[in-house]
């Protein structure tokens, strides 16, 4: 929630993006890694992050030896967003000129600027921190999917009963992409199934439909209507059929895909406690599209899936009448839609 | 079918006798409190953000660490449970699994005390005793004698419980790889414990009905009879309520079209050129003279594109 509403309040604003680019140098890092630091000096300038920060998740700053300056969850007002940058900027020019570097000091909010936390000391030690990783080690931020993957993207908004799509697309509701694979293991199920089928029309194995549109949804990761079903109910009707329709001039086989998928995931019914999150999520998607498949491998996927969507996320917190999400960004915000949706589909080997 | 197992034992507790289990003080159980506890009064304990990040975290972590050991466990069970049905079981065969079983329920007991140790450390003194006075309170109202009604309700809830352990069962012998039903009702098990220890027996009468409602309905094709929530909206009501609408045999190149007529490139946060190396960062800020700006959050921030 809190990587979402970040993105939402803070980062897609214009004029704090402008801000950025020009005055800091922008590093996105995952949780993980600050969690459990890899090895060597690297480790140790996550083991710093780790030591000051007031929660898994925020936004912070360093300086160029790789020591905090300042850690916020959260700002009062849209303003302060500027005003904290204002002020790391401050606190890295008082640094530079710093005679007694080791009575540094970690800034940290809960709000800035009205909701400070108690300091935390800076590990001041002064590293020589390598420019780069050596060309035979892999820097711990890099992702890089097995061998065979197919990769792609699928994207979505939201439209009018008219078809017309939404312009409003800072929101992850209105406006969604996303990461999706097709595992070797996943590819080999579908090109089984479709061997021994010869140009007859078949139904898809429903793995190999969950990991093709099981990304196709609005709203930020923790609405996951697939999601982990631990603690929540999800239901699902995947009717994905193929059929063998062409034989391209480089021998790879066509397939034409067709079919709809009914998802939905939601609290069990009686959970929805005061105190607790208020959650369901519905997405009913017509889809059409074409596989490529080169020998044992699928060598692309594109599709367009055209629906609706009934989405319900809420907490008794961003309901209150004093929130304010720029205040509170791991509480996010109500989202309350149904809808006509659009989602398209594109996936090729790397 | 191994977390099936662990997930009927877990639930048994709730049908013993506490009796039998409290002849002598267990030191872990007396000084430790689980999260769920401490999640369920975090407001009466004033748990600050930072310490419900904590404890949340140090629960997930014994849920992934326990994760395969649960599995082999579960397996280990389903042997011996099958080796002692037959008179004739190998008895040797018996008691190494026994002893295998044993030393993986070991490990996990040890990964939990740790978790709760690690919890612990996050509560200060004050708000550690109150937590202990509320889980002997909701102890001692576990084993208070219950009312006729209550009674009542308690015998039927243990008859639907059973019912529902034979559907679960049934379903882990019958089907191959219902893993995601068997997660979920896993999951919404967890919520029925929580409600009996509660002492909450409505709810937890609703919630297994609910449960043996979903446990009654084939993999992969369950339809739920409750509606989704509205809250309160007004909106008419789309999707399964009406049918989808037909879509035309897009071409390849019509599809396209379409995928880019969706597909947006200027959107306002691809406007910050974020780097991913923490050692690169760290040199361009000291050749440029500029302050780090880091954001940091859980899954892949960039290349997963979705937060």
């Amino acid at each position: 929630m809190f990587a979402s509403a970040a993105r939402e309040v803070v980062f897609a604003n214009p004029q704090i993006a402008k801000i950025v680019n020009r005055n800091f140098i922008p590093i996105a890092l995952k949780a993980a890694l600050v969690d459990r630091p890899p090895s060597g000096i690297e480790g140790q300038i996550y083991q710093r992050l780790r030591d000051s920060r007031p929660a898994p998740q925020g936004i912070c700053s360093m300086d160029s030896q790789g020591r905090v300056i300042a850690w916020s969850l959260g700002f009062d007002q849209e303003d302060d967003i500027g005003n904290f940058l204002a002020h790391i900027q401050k606190k890295f020019d008082e640094r530079r000129s710093a005679e007694d570097e080791f009575a540094l000091k970690a800034e940290r909010f809960q709000v800035f600027p009205t909701q400070p936390l108690p300091a935390h000391p800076c590990d001041s030690t002064l590293f020589e921190i390598p420019s780069s990783h050596p060309d035979s080690e892999k820097c711990p931020s890099e992702y890089a999917e097995p061998g065979g993957t197919l990769v792609g993207r699928v994207v979505g908004r939201r439209a009018d009963e008219d078809g017309v799509l939404t312009d409003e697309i800072k929101l992850q509701e209105n406006y969604m992409e996303a990461r999706v694979t097709l595992a070797p293991a996943i590819q080999k199920l579908f090109i089984n199934v479709a061997r021994g089928s010869g140009d007859n029309e078949f139904e898809m194995e429903p793995d190999v439909a969950r990991a093709i549109i099981g990304r196709a949804f609005l709203g930020q990761l923790d609405v996951d209507p697939f999601g982990n079903p631990k603690g929540f109910m999800q239901e699902e009707e995947l009717q994905l059929r193929s059929q063998l329709i062409s034989t391209n001039q480089d021998g790879s086989l066509l397939f034409r895909i067709r079919g709809t998928t009914h998802v939905r995931g939601q609290q069990w019914p009686n959970l929805q406690r005061s105190n607790q999150l208020a959650w369901s999520h519905r997405v009913s998607l017509r889809w059409t599209g074409y596989f490529t498949v080169q020998g044992d491998q699928i060598t692309s996927v594109e599709l367009i899936g055209k629906g609706s969507e009934r989405l319900l996320w809420t907490n008794p917190q961003v309901v209150a009448k004093s929130y304010s999400q720029t205040k509170h960004l791991m509480a996010g915000h109500l989202i309350d839609f149904d809808s006509p949706v659009c989602y398209g589909l594109q996936m090729k080997l790397p | 079918m191994n977390s099936l197992r662990l997930l009927l034992i877990s639930i048994f507790c709730f049908f013993v006798s506490p009796h039998a289990q409290a002849q002598q003080r267990d030191p872990v159980a007396h000084w430790l409190i689980t999260p769920n506890i401490l999640l369920e009064h975090k407001q009466e304990l004033k748990l600050s953000p930072k310490q419900i990040e904590a404890i949340e975290s140090q629960a997930r972590g014994v849920g992934k660490k326990t994760q395969s050991l649960q599995q082999e466990a579960g397996g280990l069970r389903a042997k011996i449970d099958t080796q002692l049905e037959q008179v004739s079981g190998d008895e040797s065969a018996i008691l190494e699994d026994l002893k295998k079983l044993t030393q993986l329920e070991t490990q996990m007991r040890l990964i939990h005390t740790q978790a709760l140790l690690q919890i612990r450390k996050q509560l200060d003194d004050d708000q550690a005793k109150l937590a202990r006075e509320i889980r002997d309170q909701l102890r001692a109202k576990q084993q208070a004698a219950p009312s006729p009604q209550a009674n009542g309700q308690a015998q039927k809830l243990k008859q639907e419980y059973q019912q529902f352990q034979r559907g679960l069962q049934q379903l882990a012998k019958s089907i191959e790889g219902p893993q995601r039903k068997l997660q979920m009702l896993q999951g919404g098990m967890q919520e029925f414990e929580q409600f009996m220890q509660q002492g909450k027996l409505d709810e937890a009468q609703a919630h297994l009905g609910e449960m043996l409602r979903v446990l009654g309905e084939p993999e992969g094709k369950a339809k739920s009879r409750q509606p989704i929530p509205t809250g309160g909206s007004s909106k008419k009501a789309t999707g399964t309520d009406r049918e989808l609408a037909p879509l035309p045999d897009y071409s390849p190149e019509e599809l396209k079209r379409e995928y880019a007529r969706i597909y947006e490139e200027d959107v306002p946060w691809r406007e910050i050129n974020w780097r991913t190396c923490l050692l690169e960062g760290i040199a361009e800020s000291k050749a440029e003279q500029k302050p780090i700006l880091l954001w940091i959050f859980i899954d892949r921030p960039i290349d997963d594109e979705r937060c």
